[in-house]
């Protein structure tokens, strides 16, 4: 089989495509009222260490994924343990974003229409797109980014009458608290979740890229999410905080000389695709582990079980939106702690030294 | 399965036909030589042969076997018999090597050769050479004398232009080879011939230019040719989908054109060529699938004129596909998106239609796809009939008759008019339309999100001869993008495509850069 290998620029469409996600529709922030986008933007900063973490790691093993980093580091058997806890992180993630993208359907567009076979058809073109492995999905992400920015910038000007600047001010209202609370909360979703990409950037062809391709990435994706978290406030208001999907209320508002009106759909594309590629990646990523976990020559041969487990995962994960919506900002972040930083940092720090053994013994020898 | 069992019964036939052969020697005299080429072609009256002598010379006795209708029968009766018959052969010629001193002293042509070998003189028998026998020799000339009918050269019917050379390809594989020399007057321009099928053995002609292709595409294309076993090659389509990559694809992976100058252009560009005897059509590789809406026209024309006419190209392909699978999305998920009056007139205009919008919308591109293809195969004087049927019948009386809403109509009018103008992309866009409308009827807008992301993976992931299909269409800021959804001017235009045609890639100096020389 050939080697697949992703160019700098794929890459970082497909980390922007990652991180917008599920955030641009689900919103960050929490409670931080009309401060959120101080959140976001303390959120990025926060991130800026774990990214130099989680790229100097992917630098140290150029080539390798986070799984075989894991075994050299850990051994066999203590590297396939820690393996498991993130192929579990991949797996758990994929399934959130596909109930995030099947409770925002059912919600939103189609209350008849099961939520099971919403969350069945996503789940089976991330199937098909990880079957086609992470090249295409590269190529395909090139594609599709410029579409979406493009949308989300023409409704973001399209939404200026509708902007009232009293909505954001004043500024810092809110306590301080709940500003920081806020930032944890989206530095754990979406920015830190970058970590997934460990599993992904060993397809990465220099040593010097993963540094500019996380950098690249999780800016750009902030300042998206930013602009449209502003964007939203500025339009809803106080009523935001309470809205399960911000953006789309916030983008059914505009209307257009009577004829351009309730053009949802727009957000609805971006979230789609953007949906679609967070869980191919988080699909890749798993089955990726699990065929290192398993010896497997390929991970391709558990992509179809994977995928379909994800879905039903996604079926029981939640029992209603309440719960998601509550899960996604309180309790995430600190159950996504070991896997965004804690981990990371001891992988890190094992890499070091292991690192500098490593080029002692070539020193010696 | 039945592709095995077919290449078994043909390596069986295949042996056998050389058993019999091998017996089929040639020997000294002239009567059992030409006994020989009479039983071994009997049954087939179109091969004639002559006997006939030197006044002068009587050893001179000869015989030649043609193919009636593939000869040149002026070139045997002057070039041939002629001079044979009425030449005083005693002079200056030594009477124990007659063959040799016919073949260089006496007999006119451009090509002559010797052969003993049967499968070899049958072969070029059936070429339209003359096959010359001599009495006391094991030996034949085969002399050239090629004269078969060919249609001239005119202007391909499927692809016309306003400016530009007006010549085609035709059916003659040499005279296609002539055109694209003609095109291309360099050294570096080579013609390789083989023989493809069993039975038919067609020529097969791969051309190229040798220091702009890459060498990976050409090794892959000869390795591909030489893997086909099949009895027969009757168009280059045969060649086509043999040695194409992802057979199980709709999208077109190998090239076609029927005009010189496209080839030829494309040859400039790094591709290597196929020309297929018998066939008006050639084959270029790789091909990429912004090759679908490039026109020979865009590089004639004035760029910016060419580049709006591109892009409109690349508009219908997109709107052939999709406009159906929308328009049911808004109309059956997402009516809010629609402003009231255009809602309302909809809807009325659905009154009393029976069935669903999808039904319909199905029903009515299909409708339209089997007159198209009626268009195309039906006799030209019937036309007349069809059209009216085609246009009062299914459109008008069916709206009439509330069997249709009016807007089912418009849009199935507007997706077959706009897919008309991508020809070659008339087949992929049946199937990849159809799955975006139920993907839509199935969710909506979702639907139709997920079907296009569907597609836009298939076509990512596809590659011709090693080269993306999708090349040139992610990015747009170097050489690669200069020709994709626009045509830049020609002075911009300094270097090839990269990954086609790496290794020769300065198209022309930059000294033609606009401000140089102006």
């Amino acid at each position: 089989m050939r080697k697949e290998v992703i160019t700098d620029k794929e890459a970082i469409c497909i980390l922007i495509i990652f991180i917008i996600g599920s955030t641009l529709i689900l919103g960050i922030g929490g409670d931080a009222k009309n401060d959120r986008w101080v959140s976001g933007v303390i959120g990025l900063v926060l991130a800026i260490p774990f990214l130099l973490i989680y790229a100097r790691i992917q630098t140290i093993f150029q080539g390798r994924d986070i799984f075989d980093i894991l075994i050299i580091l850990l051994g066999k058997i203590g590297g396939r343990f820690v393996a498991v806890i993130y192929i579990w992180y991949g797996f758990h993630l994929g399934a959130m974003v596909i109930r995030n993208f099947g409770e925002f359907v059912n919600v939103v567009v189609m209350p008849e229409t099961p939520m099971f076979v919403l969350m069945v058809t996503i789940g089976a073109v991330a199937i098909m797109a990880v079957k086609l492995g992470i090249e295409v999905i590269g190529r395909t992400c090139a594609y599709l980014l410029p579409i979406l920015i493009v949308i989300v910038i023409i409704v973001q000007f399209l939404g200026i009458p509708e902007m009232r600047t009293n909505h954001i001010k004043p500024f810092f209202s809110s306590t301080i608290t709940s500003v920081l609370d806020g930032a944890f909360s989206s530095f754990a979703f979406p920015f830190a979740e970058s970590v997934v990409f460990l599993g992904v950037f060993f397809t990465l062809k220099t040593k010097k890229s993963p540094y500019r391709v996380y950098f690249y990435g999780v800016f750009l994706a902030g300042l998206l999410i930013i602009a449209v978290t502003i964007r939203n406030i500025l339009i809803l208001g106080p009523l935001g905080t309470s809205l399960y999907f911000p953006s789309h209320v916030a983008v059914s508002r505009i209307s257009i000389g009577d004829f351009l009106q309730r053009i949802e759909v727009s957000v609805a594309f971006v979230f789609g695709v953007a949906a679609l590629i967070k869980i191919s990646i988080c699909l890749f990523v798993t089955a990726k582990g699990v065929a290192k976990v398993c010896n497997l020559n390929d991970y391709r041969s558990v992509v179809i079980q994977l995928g379909l487990l994800m879905v039903y995962f996604a079926q029981f994960i939640y029992k209603d939106i309440m719960t998601m919506s509550n899960w996604a900002f309180k309790i995430y972040p600190f159950y996504a702690l070991p896997f965004q930083a804690i981990l990371p940092v001891f992988i890190w720090i094992m890499a070091e030294i292991k690192k500098n053994k490593i080029t002692a013994k070539k020193q010696i020898a | 399965m039945y592709k095995i069992l077919r290449k078994k019964k043909l390596e069986k036939s295949a042996s056998e036909e050389k058993d019999t052969v091998s017996m089929r020697t040639l020997t000294k005299s002239l009567e059992k030589n030409i006994v020989l080429l009479k039983n071994a072609f009997s049954g087939d009256e179109t091969v004639m042969y002559r006997v006939f002598q030197n006044k002068h010379l009587d050893s001179a006795k000869c015989c030649i076997f043609y193919l009636d209708g593939m000869v040149n029968s002026e070139i045997i009766n002057e070039n041939i018999i002629q001079p044979i018959l009425s030449d005083d052969l005693t002079q200056n010629i030594s009477n124990h090597n007659l063959l040799d001193e016919l073949r260089y002293k006496i007999i006119v042509a451009n090509n002559i050769s010797v052969s003993e070998d049967f499968n070899t003189i049958a072969a070029a028998l059936y070429a339209g050479d003359t096959v010359f026998l001599l009495e006391n020799c094991d030996r034949v000339l085969v002399i050239d004398s090629k004269g078969w009918q060919t249609r001239s050269i005119t202007e391909p019917e499927s692809a016309r232009v306003v400016r530009g050379p007006r010549e085609g390809f035709t059916e003659s594989i040499i005279m296609n080879v002539s055109l694209i020399r003609r095109k291309i007057k360099s050294h570096e321009l080579k013609f390789k011939f083989r023989e493809i099928g069993e039975r038919t053995h067609t020529k097969v002609c791969i051309c190229y230019i040798d220091d702009i292709i890459s060498k990976d595409v050409l090794k892959e294309l000869e390795r591909r040719l030489d893997e086909i076993k099949i009895d027969g090659v009757l168009d280059s389509g045969y060649i086509q989908e043999l040695i194409r990559d992802e057979p199980f694809s709709p999208l077109e992976t190998v090239g076609y054109s029927e005009r010189p100058d496209v080839v030829a252009g494309r040859l400039l560009g790094g591709r290597v060529a196929v020309i297929v005897d018998g066939s008006p059509v050639v084959l270029t590789v790789p091909f990429v699938i912004i090759e679908t809406i490039q026109s020979n026209e865009d590089y004639y024309n004035n760029y910016i004129f060419a580049s709006i006419n591109r892009l409109f190209r690349g508009m219908s392909l997109l709107l052939s596909i999709s406009v159906p699978a929308i328009f049911l999305a808004i109309v059956t998920y997402h009516q809010e998106m629609l402003p009231t009056p255009l809602l309302l007139s909809i809807s009325a205009s659905r009154e009393g239609v029976p069935f669903p919008t999808v039904l319909s919308m199905f029903i009515m591109l299909l409708i339209f796809d089997l007159l198209r293809e009626v268009g195309t195969r039906m006799p030209t004087p019937i036309g007349q009939a069809v059209n009216i049927v085609g246009t009062l019948v299914l459109g008008q009386a069916a709206v009439e008759a509330r069997l249709v809403s009016a807007p089912i109509v418009i849009i199935t009018a507007f997706t077959g008019i706009v897919n008309l103008m991508n020809i070659t992309f008339i087949g992929p866009s049946i199937l990849i339309r159809f799955f975006l409308l139920f993907a839509s009827a199935f969710m909506g807008i979702y639907g139709f999100i997920f079907g296009f992301v569907v597609t836009l993976l298939h076509l990512m992931s596809l590659r011709s001869f090693g080269v993306p299909y999708m090349l040139g269409t992610t990015k747009i800021e170097d050489h690669d993008g200069q020709d994709v959804l626009v045509r830049a001017p020609w002075w911009s235009m300094t270097l090839r495509p990269k990954i086609i045609g790496a290794r020769n890639l300065v198209r022309q100096s930059s000294k033609n850069k606009r401000g140089n020389n102006r």
